[in-house]
C-alpha cells in the first residue's frame, strides 16, 4: 500500500521533476524507434536525429545544442539511462528507462477499441480476477485479503478497465469523425458519396456489433468470478474486499451496457442516415430542386399553403348518473315571510339591547354579538347581525384592521372584527 | 397486419390515429410508429377514406392525412410555410449530416435573414406595423418561435431545449411545389387539385 507521506517527503527531498514538452515527446518517440531498431542508442546518431526534431519545431537555440542539452535533460529526469560504463571519457550508449518507455507507449498506443484489443484486455482482466479469486480462497488474515484481493481489484482491475474505457472513448471520437467525413464526402461528390458512406458506416456497425457481443460474453465470465470473490469476502467479513469486488462488477456492467447502447444507437443512425441520403439523392440528384427552393424563398414566389386536417373533437361518453333531487331555489315573498320574532327575552327592540351591551363595556362587534344574539332565535341570527352591524356603524366610529382575517364567533358565524372607537356624536 | 381489427387492437394504434388526425406527419425518425404505419398502410388507407382523408405515403417515406375534397380542412400560416421551407432547404444541405441532422435556432434565423433580408422578413411575418427596431426584432423572433412550435407539433421537426432543432424527413413536404422543373403555376394547380396545397390561407372555421 502506498504511503503518501513517505513518498511525498522523498520526492521533495530529491527535487524530482518531470518537464516534457511536445518537442521532447517527439524526441522520446524517436529514441524508442531507434532502440527498437538497434537495441541501444548511440549518442552521436541520437544527437543528429534530435536536432532534426528541434529544427521542425523552429526553436531559436542552435538545434544541435538543444539536442545535446535534451539528452542531458532526459538523463537528469531519468527518462534515459546510460548503459555503458565508459564514464565521460567517450560518447555513451543509452536506453530508455521504464519511465521513458511508459510515456512513449501512452502517447502512441492504439486508442481504438477493436475486437482484438478487447479480447486481449478482457482476457488480461479475467486472468487478474482469477488470481484474486484464488487469493480469496486462500486468504485467512486481513493482510491476505488486502494484498491478495483488495489491491489487485482496486489497482490492476481498475487500470485495465480504464484502458478499455479509454479505448471505448477513442471509438466514440472515431464515429464523430466519420460523421464529419460523410458530410464532406457528400459535399464533394454528392452522387458517388452514397456507396462510400454506406461501406464506411456499415463497417463501423459491424465492429460495434462484434464488440457488443464480445462485451456481453465477457461480462458473464467476469461477473461470475467477481460474484465468487464477493461471496467469499462476505463470508469472511472482509468488508473492503467485498466493496472492491462490487465496484469492479458495476464497472463491468456499465461497460457491457455501453457496448449495447452504442451498437443500438449507431445502427439506428445508419438506417436513418442511409435512408435519408437515398431519398434526397433520388429526389434531388443534381441539386436543382434545392436551388429552385432557395430562389423561391428569396423571391417570395413559392405559392400555396400545405393543407392539414381539422382535428375532430372526440366525444367522451360518461357513465349515466341520476341527478339528485334539489329543492327549488326560491324564497317566500316578503308578505309571506314570517316577521323577525323577538323572543320574550328581547322585549325591547334589538337596537336597545345593542346600546345596552355597548354601555356595559362591549367594545367589539364579537362582544356585542355575544351579548345580544343569545336572545334572538337561531333562524334569525343572520339577519339580526346585519341590523346590529348597521346600528353600530351609524352610531359609533368603527376601527377595522386592514386585511383582517375572518373570526369564528359562536352561533355558527364568521365575522371580520370591528373595534368601537367612541360615538359619532 | 391483415385485418382492421388487428390494426385497431395494436397498442400503437390510438396514439398514431390521434396524431394523424391532428395533422402530424410520421416519418422514419418515429421508429416504431413508422413501422406500424408501413405494415398496416393498406388497411388504414380504406379506414381513413371513410372519414374523408387520404392516408398519404410520400415519396420521401413519411405518412400524413390529406383532406379529400369536401372534407373540412385548414392550412399552414405564412410564418409556418416560410420557416418550414427554410428548414427543408437546410435539410437538403449535405453538411447537415455532420451535425446529425440538427441545426440551431440561431442558424435558422441567420439563414432566413440572409435569404430574405431583414425588412422583407418583417413584412412577410408581421401583420402589424411596429415603429421601433427592438420591437420589430422581438416580434419577428416570436413569430419564428411560434412557427417552430407548430411545426414541432406537426412532426416536421423536434425542438430540443432552447436552441437545438432536429430536422425530420417530413420537411420534404415543403419541397412539393419545386419538385419538378415544370413551371410553378402548373405544379401548383396539380397540387391544389390533389388536395396537397391550398392557394390561400384557410383558417379553422
Amino acid at each position: 500500500m502506498l504511503d503518501p507521506e513517505l513518498h511525498i517527503a522523498a520526492l521533495k527531498a530529491s527535487r524530482a521533476r518531470l518537464d516534457v514538452d511536445t518537442a521532447d515527446l517527439c524526441c522520446l518517440v524517436l529514441l524508442r524507434t531507434i532502440e527498437q531498431e538497434a537495441s541501444d542508442i548511440d549518442e552521436d546518431e541520437v544527437v543528429e536525429r534530435l536536432a532534426l526534431i528541434h529544427e521542425r519545431f523552429g526553436e531559436s537555440e542552435a538545434h544541435r545544442l538543444r539536442a545535446a542539452n535534451g539528452l542531458q535533460r532526459f538523463l537528469d529526469q531519468r527518462l534515459l539511462t546510460r548503459v555503458d560504463a565508459a564514464g565521460l571519457s567517450r560518447k555513451g550508449i543509452y536506453a530508455l528507462s521504464p519511465l521513458g518507455r511508459a510515456i512513449v507507449e501512452f502517447f502512441v498506443s492504439d486508442d481504438r477499441l477493436t475486437g482484438e484489443s478487447l479480447v486481449v484486455l478482457t482476457g488480461a482482466l479475467r486472468a487478474r480476477l482469477i488470481v484474486a479469486r484464488e487469493a480469496a480462497k486462500a486468504a485467512t488474515t486481513p493482510e491476505d485479503w488486502a494484498v491478495g484481493v483488495v489491491t489487485p481489484l482496486r489497482v490492476v482491475a481498475s487500470d485495465l478497465l480504464d484502458g478499455i474505457g479509454r479505448r471505448a472513448r477513442g471509438l466514440d471520437s472515431d464515429q464523430a469523425r466519420q460523421r464529419s467525413e460523410v458530410a464532406q464526402m457528400l459535399q464533394d461528390d454528392w452522387f458517388s458519396a452514397l456507396d462510400r458512406a454506406e461501406t464506411m458506416l456499415t463497417a463501423s456497425t459491424r465492429t460495434l456489433a462484434e464488440l457488443s457481443r464480445l462485451l456481453l460474453d465477457e461480462q458473464a465470465a467476469l461477473e461470475g468470478v467477481l460474484d465468487e470473490i464477493e461471496a467469499r469476502a462476505r463470508v469472511a467479513a472482509a468488508v473492503e474486499a467485498e466493496a472492491a469486488a462490487r465496484a469492479v462488477s458495476a464497472r463491468v456492467t456499465a461497460l457491457a451496457e455501453w457496448g449495447r447502447k452504442r451498437h443500438e444507437t449507431w445502427s439506428q443512425y445508419l438506417q436513418l442516415m442511409l435512408g435519408t441520403l437515398r431519398t434526397i439523392i433520388r429526389l434531388d440528384p443534381d441539386r436543382a430542386m434545392s436551388l429552385r427552393l432557395r430562389d423561391g424563398i428569396r423571391a417570395g414566389t413559392l405559392p400555396g399553403f400545405l393543407t392539414l386536417p381539422i382535428p375532430a373533437r372526440t366525444a367522451v361518453l360518461r357513465d349515466q348518473r341520476v341527478a339528485p333531487d334539489r329543492p327549488e331555489a326560491t324564497r317566500p315573498r316578503a308578505s309571506e315571510r314570517e316577521p323577525l320574532r323577538v323572543p320574550p327575552v328581547l322585549e325591547k327592540p334589538l337596537e336597545y339591547h345593542v346600546d345596552l351591551a355597548v354601555s356595559a363595556g362591549a367594545n367589539t362587534l364579537s362582544a356585542v354579538l355575544g351579548a345580544v344574539l343569545p336572545g334572538v332565535a337561531p333562524a334569525d341570527h343572520y339577519r339580526a347581525v346585519g341590523r346590529i352591524a348597521r346600528h353600530l356603524a351609524c352610531n359609533h366610529r368603527i376601527g377595522r384592521e386592514r386585511d383582517a382575517a375572518w373570526t369564528q364567533v359562536d352561533f355558527g358565524l364568521s365575522i371580520t372584527e370591528w373595534h368601537l372607537q367612541g360615538g359619532r356624536g | 397486419m391483415s385485418t382492421l381489427a388487428d390494426v385497431v387492437a395494436d397498442p400503437l394504434f390510438p396514439e398514431v390515429d390521434v396524431r394523424l388526425r391532428e395533422g402530424s406527419h410520421l416519418s422514419r425518425e418515429d421508429h416504431h410508429r413508422f413501422e406500424f404505419l408501413s405494415q398496416s398502410f393498406d388497411v388504414l388507407l380504406t379506414f381513413y377514406e371513410r372519414y374523408g382523408y387520404d392516408l398519404h405515403r410520400a415519396e420521401a417515406g413519411f405518412f400524413y392525412l390529406r383532406p379529400l375534397s369536401g372534407t373540412r380542412r385548414r392550412t399552414m400560416t405564412v410564418g409556418e410555410m416560410l420557416v418550414g421551407q427554410t428548414l427543408a432547404l437546410l435539410f437538403l444541405d449535405p453538411r447537415i449530416f455532420a451535425t446529425d441532422r440538427r441545426v440551431t435556432r440561431t442558424t435558422l434565423q441567420e439563414t432566413l435573414e440572409q435569404l430574405v433580408g431583414i425588412d422583407e422578413l418583417r413584412a412577410r411575418l408581421l401583420k402589424r406595423n411596429l415603429r421601433n427596431q427592438r420591437g420589430i426584432a422581438k416580434a419577428v423572433r416570436e413569430e419564428i418561435d411560434r412557427a417552430l412550435r407548430s411545426l414541432d407539433r406537426l412532426g416536421f421537426l423536434r425542438l430540443e431545449g432552447e436552441n437545438s432543432i432536429e430536422l425530420r424527413s417530413s420537411l420534404l413536404r415543403f419541397t412539393e411545389v419545386v419538385r419538378s422543373s415544370a413551371e410553378v403555376g402548373i405544379a401548383l394547380s396539380k397540387l391544389v387539385q390533389s388536395g396537397e396545397l391550398a392557394a390561400d390561407v384557410e383558417e379553422e372555421p
